[in-house]
C-alpha cells in the first residue's frame, strides 16, 4: 500500500471511528457545548385550517440559563421571549405575557428544544420516552410525551443534527399536523 | 325527697346535660350575632347580609414573600394548582387568564352579552391577519381554536370588561406587588366557621408541602379574622377557667382549709355551667364563642352562692341551719342578676338574647344546687375557716361625704367627656390594626371591590332594576372620568337587559351576507373556506336565539360573579354597584350627594350599622336604667321597714359610675359590650351591697358576709383580670369593665352599705 494513500484513508477514517459509537449521552453533550448560540430559521406550520403551510423565518438565540428567544422576521414582525415558566409575545398589538403552566402543550414543545439545548437529558428523558438512532456522525431523536394529555395533542418531536448541531425539529400533531423549523448558521 | 334520690336526680341531669353536649354542641364566633337582628329597612338588611355572608366573607387574600421572583412565582403557582383540586375552594386566581374558552357556557351568547358591529370586510381582514401573526407568534393552540370561532374576540372583550382590575404586575405568569406574589382563594359559599378553619388549614399545609424555604405566606380576610377570633376567644376561655381553678384553689385551701368544699364548689359550678350550656345549646341550636367566654366568666359570680353558704356555716352552725339565714337576700340577689340579664331579651342582638339566657339559667341553676344540694353534701361537715378582719364601721357624716365623692365625682368627668359612646361598628372588628392594613393593601392591588361603599337599588321588576342599574353606571362614569374612583362593577355589563340583548340581536348581519363577508375578507389568505363556518354559524343561530336570563349564568364562568351583584330575595331583585378604589372620599360624597339617583341608591355599610347600633344602643342604655330604677324601687321597699337599707344602691350606682369614667380615661369609647358588662356590675355590686347591709348589727353576721364577699371579689376579680388583656377586643371590654366595677363596688359597699357607727 502507497503510504500516502494509507495517510489520506486514516485522515478520512479518523471522524468516523471517533464517532462511530456516538451515544445520545455524547449528542446532549456536544449540542450544550456548541459555541454557536444564534441561529437562523425558516419553519413551516401547517394547521388544519390552512390551505398551505404558512412559512415563517428569522433568528432563534438561547442562553446557558435557559432563556430563548426567538426574532420573526417573515411574514409578520414579531418576537418571543421565553424565561422559565413564561412566554412573552411581542407584536404590533404589544405585549402578552403567557404561562407555560398554564398550557402544557405549548409547553412541551417549548421545553423539549430548551433542554435539548441545555443538554438536560434527564429533564427530556422524564417528559418524554426516548428513541435515539445514528448513522456516522449524524443523529436522529424523537420525543414521544409521557403524559397522555399531551399525548393526544402532540404525537411526536422529531429531531435530526449532526454532532453538536441541530438540523431540523419536526413537531407532529395529533391531527396530523405540523411545524417543521429548519436551523442554519 | 331522700337523699340517695336527690343525689340520684341530680347526676341524671348533669350526666344528661353532659351527653348532650357531646354530641350537639355547636360553637360559633361570626360576629353577626352581636348585630340587631330587626332592622326596618329592608335594603339596609338585605347589605348588612350580604357584607357578612357574599363572597366577600369568604375571600381569602394571600401574600407569599421572602425569597427571589421565580420561587415566589412557583410557590404561587403550586399553591393555586393544588387548592383547586380539593373541594373546599371554588376559585383560587393568581393570573389573569382565560383558558379553554371554546367550552365556556357563556361564548354562544357573546352577541348578545357584548356589542359589536364590525362585520365589514376591512375589519373582518384585519381580524384574520391577527388570527394569522397569533398563529405563526406560537400562541397557545386552545386561543387558536378560540379565536377562529371569535376572531373578533368579542367574549374576550365581554369578559375583560368584567374581570378583576388588578394593579398587580404579572411576572412569570402570576401577579405581583413588588417583591411579593398574590393570590385570590375563594371559600365554597356557605361555609361554616369549621370549614373555613380547615380550609385555612390546608392552605397553610399545602404551602408548607411545597417546601417554601425562606419563603412566608401571609393570609387576610373576613374568614380569616373570624377563625382567629375563634381561637383567641378559645384560648381566652382556657386561661379564664385555668386561673379561676387556681384561685378556687389557693381560696379554699388557705381560707376554708377544705378541699371537701372545693370540690363541692367545682361541681356547684361546673353543673351550672353544663346545665346552662345545655339549655342555650336546646333553644339556639348553637352557642357563641362571646356567650361562652363571658357567660363562663360571669357564672363566676355563681361561685358566690356557695362562698356565701360556706362562709355562714361553721362548728356551730350547720349548711341547712346557715341557708335558711341567708336565703332571703340570696333569692334576691339571685333575681336582681336574672332580672338584669333578662333586660338583654328583645334588644334586638341574638347573640345578647342568649347571654342572658345562658346566664339566667346558670344562675338560677346555681342557686337551686347551693340551696337544696350544699346542705345535703356538707351534713357532716365541719367548717374551720380563717377569719377575715371586719373593719371599722363608719359614721353617718363620713358615709354622706364619701357617697358624694363617689357619685359626684365619677359623674362630672363623665358629663365633661364628649363622644364618649361608640357605635361605629369598625371598633367591634376583632382583626388587629396591621391585618386591617394588609388586608386594605391586598384588596387595592387586587382591585377587590369597596365593601363599606355601594350602590343598591331593588325593584320585583329585573329590567326596571337593570335599566336603573344603567343610569346609576353612567352617573358613576363621570366620577371615573374625575378620577374620584377607580372603576365601577354591577350586573348591567354583565347580564344586559332584554331591550339592549333584543337591539344587539336586530344588529347582527345575515348569514349569506357575513359568509359573502367572510370569503372576500378572506381572499388572498391562507385560510380555508370553511375555516370560519363555527363564527358564521354561531352569530346566524345568535339572531333568533331565546335572550338570555338570569338562570343561564348558572355553572358559567361568571355565576358567582352575578350571583354576588344582582340576587333575589322574597320576590325582589337587588342589584349591587360596587366601587372600586375610591381615591378621593370628600370628593366621592360630594358627588353623591349632588346627584339624585346616586343618592337615593347610595349605602355606607358602616354608617348605616353605626345608626342602627346608636338606635339599640339608645335603647340597652333605656334598660339599664329602668333595671337601677328598679334596683332602686326595691331598695325603696327595703328601706320602708329599715332605714339603713337605702344604703345598698348607692355602690351600684357609683360602681357603675366609675367603671364608666375609668374606660373614659383609658381613651376608650363605650360600646354595647361595655354595657353588656355593666349588667354583671350591678347584679354583683347589689349583691354585694346586699350582704354587707343585711343583719346589720350582729356581728357574726356580718364577718361571715364580709368573709364571703371578699372571697367573691377577689375571684371575680381576678378571673375577669385574665379578660381583660384578651386579644379580642370586645373580651378585653367587658374584662376592664368588670374589674373595675366590681373592685369599686366592693370597696364603696364595705365602707356605705355595711352598719353605720352611731358612737362617733
Amino acid at each position: 500500500m502507497n503510504w500516502f494513500k494509507f495517510f489520506l484513508l486514516l485522515l478520512i477514517v479518523n471522524p468516523i471511528v471517533t464517532y462511530s459509537e456516538i451515544e445520545i449521552a455524547n449528542v446532549f453533550g456536544l449540542i450544550s457545548k456548541n459555541p454557536n448560540k444564534t441561529l437562523k430559521f425558516v419553519e413551516l406550520r401547517s394547521a388544519t385550517f390552512f390551505t398551505e403551510e404558512i412559512k415563517t423565518t428569522g433568528t432563534v438565540s438561547f442562553n446557558d440559563d435557559g432563556l430563548m428567544s426567538k426574532y420573526i422576521a417573515t411574514p409578520i414582525k414579531s418576537e418571543i421571549h421565553i424565561t422559565d415558566n413564561t412566554l412573552l409575545l411581542l407584536d404590533d398589538d404589544g405585549k402578552r405575557e403567557i404561562s407555560l403552566a398554564n398550557h402544557p402543550v405549548l409547553a412541551s414543545g417549548v421545553n423539549a428544544i430548551r433542554w435539548l439545548l441545555l443538554g438536560n437529558k434527564e429533564k427530556i428523558s422524564s417528559n418524554y420516552f426516548i428513541e435515539y438512532s445514528n448513522k456516522l456522525t449524524d443523529w436522529k431523536i424523537k420525543l414521544i410525551p409521557r403524559n397522555s394529555e399531551i399525548l393526544s395533542r402532540v404525537s411526536s418531536i422529531l429531531i435530526t443534527g449532526q454532532l453538536g448541531n441541530i438540523n431540523v425539529i419536526k413537531l407532529s400533531k395529533s391531527d396530523g399536523t405540523s411545524v417543521i423549523t429548519t436551523f442554519s448558521q | 325527697m331522700t337523699t340517695i334520690s336527690r343525689n340520684f336526680l341530680f347526676f341524671i341531669i348533669v350526666a344528661a346535660s353532659a351527653w348532650y353536649l357531646n354530641n350537639n354542641l355547636l360553637v360559633v364566633s361570626n360576629i353577626e350575632q352581636f348585630m340587631p337582628a330587626d332592622i326596618r329597612d329592608k335594603n339596609a338588611q338585605v347589605l348588612i347580609e350580604k357584607s357578612q355572608k357574599g363572597l366577600s366573607a369568604n375571600l381569602i387574600l394571600a401574600q407569599i414573600s421572602g425569597s427571589n421572583d421565580k420561587e415566589l412565582s412557583r410557590l404561587s403557582r403550586a399553591l393555586k394548582l393544588n387548592l383547586e383540586k380539593k373541594k373546599s375552594f371554588s376559585s383560587v386566581i393568581n393570573s389573569q387568564n382565560f383558558n379553554d374558552l371554546k367550552h365556556e357556557k357563556l361564548l354562544k351568547y357573546r352577541y348578545l352579552l357584548h356589542s359589536n358591529n364590525t362585520f365589514d370586510i376591512d375589519s373582518l381582514r384585519h381580524n384574520f391577519e391577527k388570527l394569522l401573526t397569533a398563529f405563526t407568534a406560537d400562541t397557545p393552540s386552545e386561543f387558536i381554536d378560540y379565536l377562529l370561532i371569535d376572531p373578533q374576540s368579542v367574549f374576550l372583550d365581554y369578559l375583560s370588561l368584567n374581570q378583576i382590575k388588578t394593579t398587580a404586575k404579572q411576572k412569570n405568569g402570576v401577579w405581583f406587588v413588588g417583591n411579593k406574589a398574590l393570590l385570590m382563594i375563594q371559600i365554597q359559599k356557605n361555609s361554616t366557621i369549621e370549614q373555613q378553619d380547615l380550609a385555612i388549614k390546608t392552605i397553610k399545609n399545602t404551602f408548607e408541602a411545597n417546601k417554601p424555604s425562606g419563603a412566608k405566606l401571609l393570609l387576610s380576610g373576613a374568614s380569616i379574622v373570624a377563625v382567629e377570633m375563634r381561637k383567641n376567644i378559645l384560648n381566652t376561655i382556657q386561661y379564664a377557667s385555668f386561673a379561676l381553678i387556681i384561685i378556687m384553689f389557693f381560696v379554699f385551701v388557705f381560707i376554708y382549709r377544705s378541699i371537701y368544699l372545693l370540690i363541692l364548689a367545682i361541681i356547684t359550678l361546673a353543673s351550672s355551667i353544663l346545665i346552662a350550656m345545655s339549655v342555650t345549646q336546646m333553644i339556639f341550636s348553637q352557642i357563641h364563642g362571646i356567650v361562652l367566654a363571658f357567660g363562663i366568666t360571669a357564672l363566676g359570680v355563681c361561685l358566690d352562692y356557695p362562698l356565701h353558704v360556706f362562709s355562714n356555716t361553721c362548728t356551730k352552725v350547720s349548711a341547712r341551719n346557715a341557708i335558711k339565714k341567708i336565703l332571703k337576700p340570696l333569692k334576691i340577689g339571685v333575681l336582681t342578676s336574672i332580672f338584669a340579664y333578662m333586660a338583654l331579651i328583645g334588644t334586638g342582638f341574638d347573640g345578647l338574647t342568649q347571654l342572658a339566657i345562658f346566664a339566667s339559667i346558670g344562675l338560677l341553676s346555681t342557686l337551686l344546687i347551693s340551696v337544696y344540694f350544699l346542705p345535703l353534701w356538707m351534713q357532716n361537715t365541719k367548717i374551720n375557716k380563717r377569719k377575715i378582719p371586719i373593719g371599722k364601721c363608719l359614721s353617718l357624716k363620713s358615709k354622706i361625704f364619701i357617697s358624694l365623692l363617689v357619685v359626684l365625682l365619677p359623674a362630672i368627668f363623665l358629663s365633661q367627656q364628649a363622644g364618649l359612646f361608640n357605635t361605629d361598628i369598625s371598633q367591634l372588628n376583632p382583626a388587629s390594626i396591621a391585618s386591617k392594613k394588609v388586608d386594605a393593601d391586598l384588596r387595592q392591588v387586587l382591585g377587590s371591590e369597596e365593601v363599606n361603599h355601594v350602590f343598591l337599588t331593588s325593584d320585583k321588576n329585573l329590567t326596571k332594576i337593570l335599566t336603573e342599574t344603567q343610569e346609576i353606571q353612567q352617573q358613576l362614569k363621570k366620577l371615573v372620568a374625575q378620577d374620584i374612583i377607580g372603576g365601577t362593577i354591577s350586573a348591567d355589563t354583565l347580564l344586559p337587559d332584554k331591550k339592549t340583548q333584543k337591539y344587539r340581536q336586530e344588529q347582527l348581519p345575515n348569514k349569506e351576507k357575513l359568509k359573502n363577508n367572510v370569503s372576500l375578507a378572506m381572499s388572498k389568505m391562507p385560510f380555508k373556506q370553511d375555516a370560519f363556518d363555527n363564527f358564521i354559524n354561531d352569530i346566524s343561530s345568535s339572531k333568533t336565539m331565546p335572550l338570555l336570563n338570569y338562570q343561564d349564568f348558572e355553572e358559567s364562568l361568571m355565576a358567582s360573579k352575578i350571583q354576588s351583584l344582582l340576587f333575589i330575595q322574597d320576590g325582589v331583585w337587588y342589584s349591587l354597584i360596587r366601587v372600586i378604589d375610591i381615591k378621593n372620599i370628600n370628593k366621592f360624597k360630594q358627588q353623591v350627594n349632588n346627584s339624585y339617583l346616586l343618592k337615593n341608591t347610595y349605602y355606607s355599610i358602616s354608617a348605616m350599622a353605626g345608626n342602627i347600633m346608636n338606635d339599640y344602643l339608645k335603647k340597652t342604655w333605656t334598660r339599664l336604667f329602668a333595671m337601677l330604677l328598679l334596683l332602686f324601687a326595691i331598695t325603696l321597699w327595703f328601706a320602708y321597714k329599715d332605714k339603713n337599707r337605702i344604703w345598698i344602691v348607692l355602690p351600684v350606682f357609683s360602681g357603675v359610675l366609675i367603671s364608666l369614667s375609668f374606660q373614659a380615661l383609658l381613651g376608650n369609647s363605650i360600646n354595647i359590650f361595655h354595657l353588656l358588662s355593666l349588667l354583671l356590675v350591678i347584679g354583683l355590686g347589689f349583691d354585694y351591697s346586699l350582704f354587707f347591709n343585711y343583719e346589720n348589727n350582729k356581728m357574726i353576721q356580718l364577718s361571715n358576709s364580709t368573709h364571703a364577699i371578699t372571697i367573691s371579689a377577689i375571684t371575680t376579680i381576678m378571673t375577669f383580670s385574665v379578660l381583660a388583656f384578651s386579644d379580642v377586643n370586645v373580651l378585653s371590654s367587658i374584662g376592664q369593665i368588670v374589674v373595675i366595677g366590681v373592685f369599686a363596688c366592693f370597696i364603696i359597699a364595705k365602707f356605705i352599705s355595711t352598719p353605720t357607727n352611731k358612737y362617733e
